[in-house]
């Protein structure tokens, strides 16, 4: 009973984070139809701006997030206007693989300016490294990045259905030709999706980096778990993200304690499975995935 | 027997029953209509026919065998081919390979097939354009090649979705005169369309679907009187009113 | 255009197979120095594996990310089976080729389903499945981690003295695949897969059955990658789960036949030829003194090909060549002039 219990909030602990960390991706490809392959490396950006926010000025990642948002927006608006404003209208093809080079691009300029060393912030004050509740072992930096990330889940929720440009946004992920129609400008709405996905991105990244070690090739990892989270929840739904990331974050904690080797096969495992028999997602809209901007 | 026989034929999405124990036939040789106010369930039907999904209930046979449920490509070769309402051309071919990719269906042989696609080129009267990559045809010239790729694959009843939809008199016309031509060569077409002035020029008989419904089945001066059908186009009001229009006019 | 038979074959191909047997056959035997009959070696197995991939992922314009499970399965087979039981490595090719064709067939269940970006996701999670698998396998088996064969040179090993016969070996590999590519989208499976490609709804009402002609192309393509593995790793002596399984290999194949000209017969040749000396060089000249340095070349290059020449270096030349003789170039050449 102990052990289920533990197992079930490391999952969910794990779970939130894997959702925030995959938020960024998801939004972009509801509203754009682009695979992001190298979200990975900007949530490995993230971490290491996270790393150094930390490390030269002593800002706790957790208070600078915001901080690293307002950065990853601007970069977020050069991703777009550098490089995805060229590929948006052409195949998939082209943004599969103009992004896979983005992402080697950026491991390995990673790799160069910092080194393969894998790094870590201490932020939690000794003695507070976890707390336990009800006999269950629970490590502080997880609750606070969780936390964030329902905060965060949240506040998207609530801008996408509330403002003005959220619902902007909305209109252009269910249906490009009739937001053109209605006077929404589609390039802008790109531009502000981008902007928003890589800030998100950043923050997750910033807000990992106390409970995950930064490295250069991070990213592989993240971007494929990002991936099933996006597919399990459902594509361009960001309950489903949190969802999605809930369900991978229990399963793979469930199966790391049965079986550790196995553990990232069941990512994939899950994602062929899913795409195979139910390729909308637990709570995506049907067709979702044959779709494209074409 | 008929050369297309449908019985029954239901098909529902979630609560909306989209066509509802309809029954069709289609005679060889004949030039058959299937109209309907939009929503009527045409494109539906002829999807069912087509193999595009199977029917909920009922049976659609094909010279003699049932065909409900089988793949599109299946039926393709059984020899009936269809039509799309939006063109779906191959995008990287030319017009005469387009071709040439449907009438490979029977025979490897690429130059016979190449024969052949040149012969439905010139039928539907693309000739000249042979060529062409199909990206560089006007939308008149696509609507032509869907016809000309699905002559290429030899079928026995040709299935068009609506080849006049969103083409000027001129072009509908020319059209025409295609599906004139094939009548002439004994080709067997279910024609679904819109626009019933077009269909009532080519039509040996005319089905009205209406709200998934049949509602008529006759020759075509026939059901265009027919007050049900006058009723489905124009709604209760406004089919009233034009008997009434008509009655004042001097 | 000429009438034709089964093949459609013309004139316009005649340079093309004259260059590649110069390079397949007579290359092989001209080069003696050790260093460039390495490149040349490595050239023509990236060549034949390209060719492999361009099979499902150009002509049938399915876009796989992960053939490096069948390259891992043909590098892994034929070692296992020549270190462990002395089975001659040209058998092992083909068990490898049949079990890489087994699981094409199996995974086609599930990602067939699937179009475009999907596709390539799945397929990638399939890849890295079987590399984890791998893996976790030695928990049963007592299999170390990286495997090295002892270099004994003998016909029936696969094992060679001299560069330039396994030049030889690499170049008949290639050979084998460059024809396969050529009967395969010369015949009437070409027409087929090129409409698949272009529009699975109007190739399902042209008679074309979808799944049918994919899996052809896929099996095909699976043991042909399958044979360069094997091919591969009696080359290097030595596999291991991270570099015959890598992502690295997954993502260089269709970077070769977009280089080249996706879809066509010499595309993903012509991407190998430029791409491999270039990361030797890049290896060579940066690999030792600025880790990472390369990569970052190798990954703005992907980005600027993709962007700047969609249809490929043949595909920009039959572009090029046809505003010379002064005629309007096609929308999409590249599928068209092999």
């Amino acid at each position: 009973m102990q052990v289920l219990l533990q197992l079930l909030i490391s999952g969910v602990l794990l779970g939130a984070v894997y959702a925030l960390g995959a938020l960024g991706l998801n939004l972009i490809f509801g509203v754009a139809k682009v695979v992001n392959f190298a979200h990975g490396e900007f949530l490995m950006l993230g971490m290491f701006a996270g790393y150094w926010l930390m490390t030269l000025t002593g800002i706790n990642p957790y208070y600078g997030a915001p901080l690293i948002g307002v950065a990853f927006f601007l970069l977020g608006l050069l991703f777009y206007g550098g490089l995805m404003r060229f590929t948006i209208y052409k195949p998939e093809l082209t943004q599969v693989f103009a992004t896979l080079g983005l992402g080697i691009l950026l491991q390995n300029l990673a790799l160069m300016a910092w080194s393969a060393d894998y790094r870590t912030v201490q932020v939690m004050p000794p003695g507070f490294e976890s707390i336990n509740f009800l006999g269950v072992f629970v490590p502080t930096n997880r609750l606070v990045a969780a936390g964030y990330a329902a905060v965060i889940l949240g506040a998207v929720i609530v801008f996408l259905k509330t403002t003005f440009t959220g619902r902007a946004i909305e209109a252009v992920s269910q249906d490009l030709m009739a937001a053109r129609l209605m006077g929404v400008n589609p390039n802008r709405i790109f531009l502000i999706t981008f902007g928003l996905g890589i800030a998100l991105t950043g923050v997750a990244g910033a807000v990992l980096v106390p409970s995950f070690y930064a490295f250069p090739s991070v990213g592989s990892f993240f971007v494929l778990v990002s991936f099933v989270v996006v597919v399990l929840g459902g594509l361009g739904s960001v309950a489903g993200t949190a969802l999605g990331g809930l369900v991978l974050g229990i399963v793979e904690t469930g199966t790391g304690y049965l079986a550790p080797d196995l553990k990232e096969a069941t990512h994939f495992v899950l994602l062929i499975l899913l795409l195979a028999l139910r390729p909308h997602g637990l709570l995506g809209v049907k067709g979702a995935e044959k779709e494209t901007l074409k | 027997m008929s050369l297309l026989e449908v019985t029954g034929a239901t098909k529902r999405f979630g609560g909306l029953v989209a066509v509802n124990a309809v029954d069709l036939r289609v005679e060889a040789g004949g030039i058959v209509g299937l109209i309907g106010p939009n929503g009527a369930g045409k494109t539906t039907l002829f999807n069912l026919i087509a193999g595009a999904f199977a029917p909920d209930a009922g049976d659609v046979v094909f010279d003699g065998r049932s065909i409900a449920g089988l793949h599109a490509a299946t039926i393709c070769e059984r020899g009936l081919a269809r039509t799309f309402q939006i063109p779906q051309p191959f995008g990287s071919m030319t017009v005469l390979e387009t071709i040439t990719t449907a009438a490979l269906l029977h025979g490897r042989h690429i130059g016979r097939a190449e024969q052949a696609a040149r012969l439905a080129a010139e039928r539907v009267g693309l000739q000249g354009r042979e060529d062409v990559l199909t990206g560089s045809l006007t939308n008149a010239q696509k609507k032509r090649l869907e016809v000309g790729r699905a002559l290429g694959t030899m079928p026995r009843l040709l299935l068009l979705d609506e080849v006049m939809a969103g083409l000027n008199a001129a072009e509908v016309s020319r059209m025409l005169d295609v599906i004139r031509r094939l009548r002439g060569e004994g080709v067997t077409v279910l024609l679904v369309e819109h626009n019933m002035e077009a269909v009532m020029a080519v039509t040996d008989r005319l089905v009205v679907l209406d709200s998934g419904r049949k509602i008529a089945d006759g020759p075509p001066l026939e059901v265009v009187e027919d007050p049900q059908v006058i009723r489905a186009y124009l709604g209760e009001d406004d089919a009233a009113e034009l008997e009434d229009s008509d009655a004042e006019r001097p | 255009m000429r009438a034709h038979g089964y093949l459609a074959t013309g004139r316009r191909d005649l340079p093309g197979l004259a260059l590649t047997l110069l390079v397949a056959v007579a290359l092989p035997l001209l080069v003696r120095d050790e260093y460039y009959a390495n490149v040349l070696v490595l050239i023509l197995i990236y060549a034949g594996l390209a060719s492999s991939w361009n099979l499902i992922g150009g002509v049938a314009g399915q876009f796989s990310l992960g053939h490096s499970a069948f390259f891992g399965i043909g590098a892994y087979s034929s070692t296992i089976l020549y270190n462990y039981l002395g089975v001659s490595p040209w058998l092992g090719l083909l068990v490898g080729g049949v079990i890489s064709v087994a699981l094409a067939a199996l995974i086609s269940f599930p990602v067939f389903r699937m179009r475009g970006v999907f596709f390539a996701m799945a397929t990638l999670a399939v890849s890295e499945t079987i590399r984890i698998l791998v893996i976790y396998a030695r928990k049963f088996v007592p299999l170390p981690y990286s495997i090295s064969i002892n270099y004994e040179p003998g016909f029936w090993r696969m094992i060679f003295e001299d560069r330039s016969s396994y030049a030889l070996l690499a170049g008949c590999y290639f050979l084998v695949c460059a024809a396969v590519t050529f009967v395969l989208t010369r015949s009437y499976t070409g027409y087929y897969l090129r409409a698949i490609r272009d529009n699975e709804d109007a190739a399902d009402a042209s008679g074309i059955h979808i799944r049918r002609y994919k899996l052809l192309a896929f099996v095909v393509s699976a043991f042909l990658t399958a044979a360069g593995g094997t091919l591969m790793a009696q080359y290097i002596l030595y596999i291991e789960p991270g570099t015959v399984f890598s992502m690295e290999l997954s993502v260089d194949l269709p970077l070769m036949s977009i280089l080249g000209g996706i879809g066509t017969v010499l595309g993903p040749f012509v991407g190998a030829l430029i791409l491999i000396p270039l990361r030797e060089l890049l290896v060579e000249h940066l690999g030792g003194t600025l880790p990472g340095a390369h990569l970052v070349l190798y990954g703005l290059l992907l980005i600027l090909i993709v962007i700047l020449l969609p249809n490929g270096l043949l595909g920009g030349l039959a572009r090029l060549g046809a505003r010379l003789r002064g005629r309007r170039p096609a929308a999409r050449p590249e599928v068209r002039k092999a």
